[in-house]
C-alpha cells in the first residue's frame, strides 16, 4: 500500500473508529476498556477471572498492549491481518472479542500458572502460540463466534464512571484537595516550564531577527550604490551611444558625397574616352585620305617622266613613309592611355564597392577612417594623373 | 558475570525474600536496557520502547538471604504518567533512572522522586540511577550534582551504564541490603507490600485499596 493511502487509513481509524480516544489524556478511555474486559472475563470466565484475582493480576497488566497496539506489538503479522481486517469491519469493539478469545483458548494454561508464571506467559508463550497460521485462525472464529454486546459494553462503561464518581464524592475533601492542588501545582510547574522556553525562544527570535534586519539593511545599502552605479554607466553607455550614431551618419554622408564625386569623375572619364575615340576616328580618316592623295600623286608621278625621276630619289621617296610612321605610332600610344584609363576606372569603382559595403558592415571609428583616407588617398592619385 | 553468581538462588536453609521493585523515568533513558542487564545480561543497541509495562524477575544472593526481585519496568512517555501509579502502589523499592547526557531528564528524575516519596509506600527505598555514563564526554548532569542531591533526599545512589554493565548488579544490589530482610517474607506477591503499608497508617495517599 502506498504511503499515502497507508497514512489516511491510519487517520480513519484514528478518527472513526475512535482510536484516538485511547491515546488521550490521562488514558480515561482505557481504564474504561480495561475495566470492561474486566467485567466481561468475570461473566463469561469466572473461574478464570478469580484465578487472576487471587494472584493479584489486574488487567492492564497483561492488555495493556492488546488495546495500545491492537495486538500488533508481540503477535505475529499474519494474525495482526486478520484482527486489523476485523477490527475495519466491525469496530474498535472487536478488541474486546479477541480478547475474551486469547482468555478463552489460554485459560486452562493460566489456571495452572502462579504470577510470574502468568504475566510470563502472556508475553511469551501467548504471542508463539500464533506463529502457526492455523492456530491464528481458529482464534478468529473464536473471537467471531463469542457475542459482546455493545449493551452490555455500555452498562459497563456507565458503571465504570458511576464508580469513579462515586470514588471522587466519598474521598475525604482534604486528600481530593491535596489532589487537585498537586495537580495544579504540575500544571503550574508544566507552564513555567513552557513559559521559561516560550520567554527564551522569544528572546533568540528577536536577536535573531535583529541580527537578519541588520543584514537586510546593509545588503540593501550594497544594493543602492550598485545601482547608482548602474545607472551613471548606462547613462554614459547612452551617451557614447548617440555620438558613435551621429559620428555614423557623418561618415555615411562623406561616403555618399565621395561616391557621387567619383560617379561624376567616371562620367567625365567616359566622355574624354569618347572625344579621344572620335579623334582617332579623325585621324584614321585624314590618313586614309593622306593615302588616297599619296596614290593620287604616285599614279601622277609615275605618268610625269620629270617627276619619276624624282621619285627615284631616296629623301623624297622617305619623307611621307615617316609621316605615316610617326602617325601609327601617335595612334598606338593613344590607344595604350585608353586602355589604362579604363582599367583604372574599373579599378577605381570596384575600390568604391568595396568600401561602401565595409562602411556597412562596420561601424568602427578608427578603421572607418583608415578606409576613408585610403580611399580620399586613391581619389587624390588618381586627379593627379589625370592633370599630368 | 556477577549476574550468573546472582541468578542463581541459594536453597536450602536460606532465607528468601521477595520485594516489588518498580523502574520509572523519562522515557529513552535505559530503564528497559537496565532490566534486560540485570536480568539476562544483554544489551541492545535498538532496544524497542516500552508499551505499558514489562514484568521480569531476577534473584540475587545476599549473605544469607536470596532476595527476588520482581521489576516492573514502566513506560517512560509522559502519555503513559496515569498508569505508573498502578505499578508503583505496593513497591518496596524504586529506580528512578536519567540520561547523564540529557539535564531534562535529570529535572524529570527529581519530579519522579517527589511522586514517589508522596504517593508511594512511605518505607520504599529508592534509588536514583544516572544511566549512559559511557558516554561522559556528552556528559550533561554533573555526578557530584547529582550526588548531592540523593544524599538530601536520602536516596541511593550510582552511575550505571546498561551498555558496559557498570554499576548494574551494583545497584540492585545496594538496594537489596538496604531492603528489610525481615519483613518481605516469602508469601505471596504484592501482599508484602501491602502489609508493610498497614503498619503504618499515618500517611495515606490511597495506596490501600
Amino acid at each position: 500500500m502506498p504511503e499515502e493511502q497507508a497514512f489516511c487509513v491510519l487517520v480513519q481509524m484514528m478518527r472513526n473508529y475512535g482510536l484516538r480516544d485511547i491515546y488521550k489524556a490521562g488514558f480515561e478511555a482505557l481504564h474504561t476498556k480495561f475495566y470492561q474486559l474486566e467485567r466481561l472475563v468475570q461473566d463469561k470466565l469466572s473461574d478464570l477471572y478469580k484465578h487472576l484475582k487471587d494472584l493479584g493480576i489486574e488487567t492492564h497488566m497483561y492488555a495493556s498492549q492488546w488495546f495500545l497496539t491492537l495486538f500488533s506489538a508481540k503477535f505475529p503479522l499474519h494474525m495482526v491481518f486478520y484482527v486489523i481486517d476485523l477490527i475495519l469491519c466491525d469496530g474498535l469493539n472487536m478488541v474486546f472479542n479477541i480478547a475474551l478469545a486469547l482468555l478463552k483458548h489460554s485459560r486452562k494454561d493460566l489456571l495452572a500458572l502462579d504470577f510470574e508464571g502468568v504475566l510470563k506467559y502472556f508475553r511469551v508463550n501467548l504471542p508463539k502460540n500464533f506463529r502457526v497460521e492455523k492456530n491464528a485462525e481458529s482464534l478468529m472464529h473464536l473471537a467471531v463466534s463469542s457475542k459482546v454486546s455493545s449493551r452490555k459494553l455500555r452498562k459497563y462503561e456507565e458503571e465504570y464512571r458511576r464508580m469513579k464518581e462515586f470514588e471522587r464524592q466519598t474521598e475525604n475533601p482534604i486528600d481530593r484537595l491535596e489532589r487537585e492542588v498537586h495537580q495544579l501545582n504540575t500544571e503550574i510547574f508544566r507552564l513555567e516550564n513552557e513559559n521559561d522556553l516560550l520567554a527564551q525562544e522569544l528572546v533568540t527570535n528577536k536577536i535573531s531577527l535583529r541580527r537578519d534586519l541588520d543584514d537586510a539593511e546593509g545588503h540593501c545599502e550594497d544594493l543602492m550604490t550598485q545601482v547608482e552605479t548602474t545607472t551613471k554607466n548606462l547613462f554614459e553607455a547612452r551617451e557614447e551611444k548617440e555620438r558613435l550614431a551621429s559620428e555614423l551618419k557623418q561618415l555615411k554622408e562623406m561616403f555618399r558625397k565621395e561616391a557621387e564625386k567619383s560617379s561624376l569623375e567616371q562620367k567625365r572619364n567616359a566622355v574624354i574616352i569618347t572625344e579621344y575615340k572620335q579623334i582617332i576616328s579623325n585621324m584614321s580618316k585624314k590618313q586614309n585620305s593622306y593615302e588616297e592623295d599619296i596614290n593620287k600623286l604616285q599614279s601622277q608621278i609615275s605618268r610625269c617622266e620629270s617627276c619619276s625621276k624624282v621619285e627615284a630619289s631616296e629623301e623624297n621617296d622617305e619623307k611621307p613613309t615617316t609621316g605615316t610612321r610617326e602617325l601609327e605610332l601617335e595612334l598606338a600610344q593613344t590607344k595604350l592611355a585608353l586602355v589604362e584609363s579604363e582599367c583604372r576606372t574599373q579599378d577605381l569603382t570596384h575600390q568604391l564597392n568595396n568600401a561602401l559595403a565595409e562602411l556597412e558592415a562596420t561601424s568602427k571609428n578608427s578603421w572607418l577612417q583608415k578606409t576613408l583616407t585610403s580611399i580620399k588617398d586613391v581619389t587624390g592619385q588618381r586627379k593627379e594623373e589625370k592633370t599630368s | 558475570m556477577a549476574n550468573r553468581t546472582a541468578s542463581r538462588p541459594a536453597n536450602g536453609q536460606n532465607k528468601i525474600c521477595q520485594f516489588k521493585l518498580v523502574l520509572l523515568g523519562e522515557s529513552a533513558v535505559g530503564k528497559s536496557s537496565l532490566v534486560l542487564r540485570f536480568v539476562k545480561g544483554q544489551f541492545h543497541e535498538f532496544q524497542e520502547s516500552t508499551i505499558g509495562a514489562a514484568f521480569l524477575t531476577q534473584t540475587v544472593c545476599l549473605d544469607d538471604t536470596t532476595v527476588k526481585f520482581e521489576i516492573w519496568d514502566t513506560a517512560g512517555q509522559e502519555r503513559y504518567h496515569s498508569l505508573a501509579p498502578m505499578y508503583y502502589r505496593g513497591a518496596q523499592a524504586a529506580i528512578v533512572v536519567y540520561d547523564i547526557t540529557n539535564q531534562d531528564t535529570f529535572s524529570r528524575a527529581k519530579t519522579w522522586v517527589k511522586e514517589l516519596q508522596r504517593q508511594a509506600s512511605p518505607n520504599i527505598v529508592i534509588a536514583l540511577a544516572g544511566n549512559k555514563c559511557d558516554l561522559s564526554n556528552k556528559r550533561m548532569v554533573e555526578c557530584e550534582e547529582a550526588q548531592a542531591y540523593a544524599e538530601e533526599n536520602s536516596l541511593l545512589f550510582m552511575e550505571t551504564s546498561a551498555k558496559t554493565a557498570m554499576n548494574v548488579n551494583d545497584i540492585f544490589l545496594a538496594i537489596a541490603k538496604k531492603l528489610p530482610k525481615n519483613d518481605g517474607g516469602s508469601g505471596g506477591n504484592g501482599s508484602s507490600g501491602v502489609s508493610l503499608e498497614r503498619t503504618d497508617p499515618s500517611s495515606g495517599g490511597g495506596c490501600c485499596k
